[in-house]
Order: structure tokens, then sequence, then C-alpha cells
């Protein structure tokens, strides 16, 4: 058994730079796509008529229980011949996680806003604020603190998410693992590296979620 | 040019897909059964008095908290081998790596579920004599269980999204064997989109049973 060896791997750095450019765009286009959607969909489900609201339910019950990994090859496979409209693999994973995303991050909507006691809304009702302004200026400061933490561990679940795009080809960390593995013969090296790279990452994204998490309680 | 479905030739190969809908349930299963014995070691681990084991199953579950598990199989099924000359098979590796990326989910629920009995009913235990495994066995956890188990059953939902995975290897699981007949018969459209609406559908009555178990736990005398 051979020993470890991490010079060779390092070699190819500029390949392991250019991956975690590439998952870090992938993971930025996929919130670009997933929090506004989701907004929406928190939207929809509030606001809605009873019709779209028990559609969109249905809809981010759907999207929460589906496997990544079966939402980027329908991206990738199946969506353009529904629509005719070509992806390539970068795009279709990002619309994979993204649109997954949305679900998720309309539900952390839904949960930060149920989390405002109800007496603020009443109150707020009580000397004749609209909905609009009542949104704006009494639930959702008052939600945004329960939802940032929780928004930012959607984001260390979204790298993990992301690299599923292997699966299509597209040259994020995981997908530059094998490719380097198999060119250097070393994939214990390899894999290594890159789940470090990985860890790095997501680990950092946790702690500075925890670190919300304690701060703002504190204020609360 | 107008498109024409076609689903005739998932009907046809039903069985294989089945095939692969078994594996995905049996990997889940063991999976999710090997998640729980290993995550309960970890807690205690992580309970215990010892600081070497607290650490390293700390270490552990951060570990494998903040990988992505594609990750953890691909370096169990490529690297580990070059490491113990002995390869597992796709299937092994899988169970392993999902296994102990459910472990340490599973572990924090768990912990959590201890944190949120009163710390007076251990030390009420421990006032009537009850050893620490005693107070654990018969005061903590059937306090505990009724409140976990929303938590749990979300787990095995994510159990079955993670098997997804293993068709990357390939394990034959339903993913992988619908992508085999989607290739054999040029349709990807129908069969993706059948498969992304069957993974949805399998989830169903899991999903119903962990909204269902929440409410109940919300709503029952234990309170909230």
């Amino acid at each position: 058994m051979g020993t470890w060896d991490f010079r060779i791997v390092m070699l190819d750095w500029p390949v392991l730079l250019q991956a975690t450019g590439h998952t870090l765009l992938l993971c930025a286009v996929a919130l670009l796509i997933g929090v506004p959607l989701g907004l929406v969909l928190t939207i929809l489900r509030r606001f809605g008529p009873a019709p779209v609201r028990s559609l969109t339910i249905a809809v981010v019950e759907f999207l929460r229980v589906s496997a990544p990994v079966v939402l980027i090859i329908w991206f990738y496979f199946a969506f353009p011949i529904l629509t005719g409209i070509n992806v390539d693999a970068f795009t279709a994973g990002a619309l994979a996680v993204g649109v997954q995303a949305s679900a998720f991050f309309s539900e952390i909507c839904r949960a930060g806003i149920n989390a405002v006691d109800p007496g603020q809304v009443e109150a707020a009702k009580a000397i004749g604020m609209r909905t609009g302004t009542l949104m704006g200026h009494i639930v959702l400061p008052q939600a945004l603190r329960h939802m940032i933490p929780v928004m930012v561990s959607l984001v260390a679940e979204i790298v993990k998410a992301t690299s599923l795009v292997a699966v299509i080809g597209y040259g994020e960390l995981s997908y530059a693992a094998s490719r380097i593995a198999a060119d250097t013969y070393r994939p214990v090296e390899s894999y290594t590296v890159v789940a470090v790279i990985y860890f790095v990452l997501i680990f950092s994204i946790s702690r500075f979620a925890a670190l919300l998490e304690r701060r703002l309680a504190r204020r609360a | 040019m107008e498109y024409r479905w076609n689903f005739g030739f998932l009907w046809d190969n039903a069985g294989f897909i089945l095939t692969g809908l078994g594996n995905t349930f049996m990997l889940a299963g063991l999976c999710m059964a090997l998640g729980l014995l290993a995550g309960s070691v970890l807690t205690l681990m992580r309970i215990g008095r010892l600081m070497p084991l607290r650490l390293l199953a700390a270490g552990f579950v951060g570990l494998f908290r903040n990988t992505p598990p594609l990750v953890q199989l691909l370096w169990l099924y490529y690297a580990l081998p070059m490491l113990t000359g002995a390869q597992l098979t796709s299937f092994m590796a899988a169970l392993v790596a999902f296994s102990l990326y459910l472990a340490a989910y599973l572990s924090e629920i768990f912990r959590s579920g201890i944190a949120g009995v009163d710390r007076g009913q251990w030390e009420a235990a421990s006032a009537i004599g009850m050893r620490w495994w005693g107070q654990l066995r018969y005061i903590i956890v059937p306090q505990m269980l009724p409140r976990m188990l929303p938590a749990l059953v979300s787990q095995s939902i994510d159990a079955v999204k993670l098997t997804s995975i293993a068709a990357l290897l390939p394990y034959m699981e339903f993913v992988y064997n619908v992508k085999i007949v989607a290739d054999q018969n040029y349709r990807p459209l129908e069969a993706y989109s059948a498969l992304a609406i069957g993974f949805a559908l399998i989830l169903i009555p899991l999903v119903l049973a962990a909204g269902w178990l929440e409410r109940r736990v919300a709503g029952g005398p234990a309170g909230r």
C-alpha cells in the first residue's frame, strides 16, 4: 500500500481552485433563483385564493421530498424536451438546486412569520394598519430575526446539494475530485483534499449560522 | 412538431423499475436502522463523562455533517480500498456512508431530545437512588421519545432521498434503474417526469405521518 502523498494532487491546484469557484457560483445562482421564488411561494401560500394556496402547498411539499439528484437529472434531460429551451449542465444544476431551495426557503419564511406573536398582528390591526404596512413594519422585522440563522444553514445545505451536479458532468468540486483521481491515480489524496475544501466551506457557514443565532437570541 | 407522449415503455419495464425501488427501500431501511444504532452510541459518547470519547464523537458528527454525503460515499468507494486493500461493493459503500451520515444527524436529534427533558428529572431519579443508566433508560428516554418522533420520521424521509445518491456509483436503486430504462428507450422526458413524481409519491405516507405526529406532539398532553 502506498503512502499518502499530496504533492501530485496539489499540482492540480488550478483545477481545484476553478472547481471551488464553480461550486460557489452554482450556490450563488441557486440562491438568486431560490430566494425570490421562495418569497413568491410564501406570498401565494399566505395571501392567494384557496385553490392557489392548496396548489402552492402541493408544490412546496413535492419539492421538499424530491431527491436533488432526481431534480438535477430532470432539469438536464427532460426540461429541454418539455420546453424546447436548451440548458447546459450549469444552468440545469442551478435551476434544480435553486427551485428546491425555494421550497425550503418558503418554509423558513412561513415558520418565521408563524413565530411572531399573533398579538402583535392583532394590535397592529386594532390601530388600523393595512396588511402591507403590518407585514413590513411589524411582522417581517421580527420574523427575520428567527429566519436569518436558519437561512444561513440553508446555504450550507445548498453547498452540499451542488455536489450532486457532478451527475450531469458539471466541473464543480466533486466532479473535479473524480477527474483528478483518474488523472493522478491518487484517489485517496484527491477525495481527501476535496472533502477538506468542502469541510472548510460548509463548516465556516455553519459556524457563522451558530454565531448569528447566539447574537440574535441575546438581542431578543 | 407536436411531442408525442408515450409512457408505455415504463409499464413494459415495470419489473426492473420496481426491483430498483425495492433496493431503494432496502438500503434506506438498513441505513436508518444502523444510523439509529450508531447515533445512539454517538449520543451516549457525547453526554458521557469521558472527555476523549466526547471529543471523538463531536469530531465525528462535525465531520459528517459538514461534508456532502456524495463525497463521503466516493471516499469510501474509491479511496478506502487503496488504504485497506478491500474493495467495498457499491451497496456496502452506500450503506456505510449513509448510515454514518444519518447517525451524525440522529445524534443531534437525540441530544436535543435529551436537553428538552427537564434537568430536575435527572436529579429526582438520582435522589431516589437510580443509577445513571437507569435514569436514562426509565426516566429520560420515555419522555423524550414522543417529542422526537416527528424529527425521526422526517429523518427517514431524508434517508430515502439520500439513497438516490448511490445511483452515481452506480448502485441499482430506483433512480439508476429508471435512468437505464430512459436511455434504452430514448424517452428521458417521460421517464424522468415519472421518476420525479413517483419519488415524491412514495414518500407521501411518511410526510403525512410526520405532519400528524407533529400536530399530536404540539397538541398532546405533553405540551409544547
